[in-house]
């Protein structure tokens, strides 16, 4: 009885927060130039990146496809947040229920920055002609890291949008707490790229997993908190 | 935050203990060095050791071994002392060793009654051993022979050799810097729940002691592993995490300096401090634990486990942790008193 009760609600939140998303995705294609300009930025990086390298081998697409994708999550997640924070923002937090709004949200980013991934993956094969060998590591390193990543980002986002000066701040606090997680995504890609062959993976993978629901956690805990101010 | 002046005065006399204990307790004997290295199998080794804090002239009953496994032992047919630091073993290696790898690698076992044994594990290796097995009268029962000495000093362990003595500072103040930021946690989560300024004061005071500490922590490191490694820094996973860990805490205080609103700044300063600390866990007990590293501790390399933390260290060791932390929590209680100070006059002028 009891546990059915807990399904209906389970499935009501879970639909809420689809619509929601559906909403962000929404509002996303109405201002279609924040996304081209993400993706300019992006391939603008790139080709700066391979001019500036001429040959690159795996080890330096590895590095350089992780500092890219590092600067194209932060643009993109700040983005997500300064932007509809003055106008609308107030309309949408009093009509939803925050912390949903807040889990939309960063759920969609999630989504986001594993589309932007890959068009990034994409886009780095085309002009170094260094391509990924195993798409499976290299597809769960992409899923798993962005979703530390874009949790992570969304909270200290909404952090600094409650400071004063937020863009500064955001870049400072957020670089140094994704650093693990930037690291086990450079492990797992250099097994992909077959840089090296690890036989203990799966033990990265499920420490990468870990540290994303210790973020999870710790962001929905926090968020209450941090959104009372 | 403890009342009282015994607890400042505690920490002071433990640190001095442990200053005076921790520098002037000497390391037990030892063997620094032996050379040749390799020998083949069915020659004389002139074996030439180097002893480290022992007494070879003077103490009776030398007795050197080279130990292959538990029951092939060879024991020294000769022994020449040059001096107190210094003898030459003679050992008649035997054509045949029962291994099963290519090089059968012996530990260096020297014995007296001074000062007791002193192992040095592979010593020697000892190549073309033959394939046909043939009798050796190998020495089975010295165990009993050796000389157990029971003296107050550290332990002699290969590779550290007197930098062992930084276990009570390096290893005990990043202790105290963990002790320090969990009680920075606990302040932030009692400021948010009570809203009470002074909770916020004792948060970032611990929390900048900790900072300081971790600091001292890598410096001291570092000394070491110029003594050790050869380098300040090394690409090693335990370093570079620990200092990720302080670029963490790094951003607290920039976070703290940048917000201009008082109760926004008390407020985001404590939720980023509990942010920072659960990042800190994985960077400091997860992933070192996953990759490998040469730091003691690590891939059977000397540090706190079992035989290495033995009972002299512990008895240095355990008051550095405790010795420390009160003197960390004695700086940010002076930070605190005189961040107060400060609110108070800041209050007066605005008043004026």
């Amino acid at each position: 009885m009891h546990s059915v009760h807990l399904q209906n609600r389970m499935n009501a939140l879970l639909r809420r927060i689809y619509s929601l998303i559906k909403k962000e995705l929404l509002l996303d294609f109405k201002q279609k130039h924040i996304l081209y300009a993400v993706l300019l930025y992006m391939v603008c990086n790139t080709f700066i990146a391979y001019k500036a390298f001429g040959d690159i081998q795996a080890v330096s697409w590895n590095a350089l496809f992780v500092i890219i994708f590092l600067f194209v999550g932060l643009n993109s997640i700040l983005k997500s947040f300064s932007n509809r924070f003055n106008s609308k923002h107030l309309f949408y937090y009093s009509y939803y229920n925050p912390l949903e709004l807040f889990i939309a949200k960063a759920i969609y980013n999630w989504i986001l920055l594993v589309i932007l991934s890959i068009l990034l993956m994409c886009s780095m094969t085309f002009f170094t002609g260094v391509g990924i060998k195993d798409f499976g590591i290299f597809f769960i390193s992409v899923l798993s890291g962005s979703l530390g990543v874009s949790f992570c980002f969304s909270f200290i986002a909404l952090l600094s949008v409650r400071s004063d000066n937020n863009s500064t701040v955001f870049s400072i606090l957020a670089l140094p707490i994704v650093i693990p997680i930037l690291l086990l995504m450079l492990k797992l890609n250099a097994t992909s790229l077959r840089l090296i062959s690890d036989s203990s993976i799966n033990k990265d993978i499920i420490l990468m997993g870990g540290i994303d629901l210790l973020f999870i956690a710790i962001t929905i805990i926090m968020f209450p908190i941090l959104w009372k101010a | 935050m403890i009342k009282g002046l015994w607890w400042k005065m505690l920490g002071v006399i433990l640190f001095l203990y442990v200053c005076i204990a921790g520098f002037v307790v000497p390391l037990k004997p030892g063997i620094y060095n032996a050379s040749p290295t390799n020998i083949k199998a069915g020659q004389t080794l002139n074996l030439s050791i180097e002893g480290y804090n022992s007494h070879y002239k003077s103490a009776e009953e030398l007795t050197a071994f080279l130990k292959f496994d538990s029951i092939q032992i060879l024991k020294a047919t000769d022994i020449k002392v040059n001096s107190e630091q210094s003898i030459e073993a003679t050992f008649n290696i035997p054509e045949y060793i029962n291994t099963k790898k290519k090089i059968a690698e012996a530990t260096l076992i020297v014995d007296n009654a001074t000062d007791g044994y002193s192992i040095m594990p592979a010593a020697v290796f000892v190549n073309s051993i033959s394939k046909t097995p043939s009798q050796v009268d190998w020495n089975t029962d010295f165990v009993n022979d050796l000389h157990q000495v029971d003296a107050f000093a550290f332990p002699f362990r290969n590779i550290l050799y007197e930098t062992i003595r930084n276990t009570f500072f390096h290893v005990a103040i990043w202790m105290s810097m963990m002790i320090l930021f969990i009680g920075a946690l606990y302040s932030s989560i009692q400021y948010l729940r009570t809203r009470d300024r002074r909770h916020d004061i004792h948060s970032y005071s611990l929390t900048s002691t900790g900072i300081v500490y971790g600091l001292f922590g890598l410096a001291s490191g570092a000394i070491w592993a110029k003594y050790t490694w050869g380098t300040f820094w090394t690409s090693d996973i335990k370093l570079n995490m620990a200092a990720i860990a302080m670029l963490l805490y790094a951003a607290y205080w920039i976070l703290r300096s940048s917000i201009e609103d008082l109760d926004n700044k008390y407020k985001l300063s404590a939720i980023y401090n509990i942010f920072a600390f659960v990042a800190l866990i994985p960077l400091i007990f997860v992933i070192p634990r996953l990759t490998d590293s040469l730091h003691p501790g690590n891939g059977g390399n000397p540090a706190l486990g079992g035989e290495d933390l033995d009972n002299t260290l512990r008895m240095v060791f355990y008051p550095a942790i405790i010795g420390l932390t009160l003197l960390g929590v004695w700086i940010s209680d002076l930070v605190s008193r005189y961040l107060k100070l400060e609110n108070i006059i800041q209050e007066k002028e605005n008043i004026l």
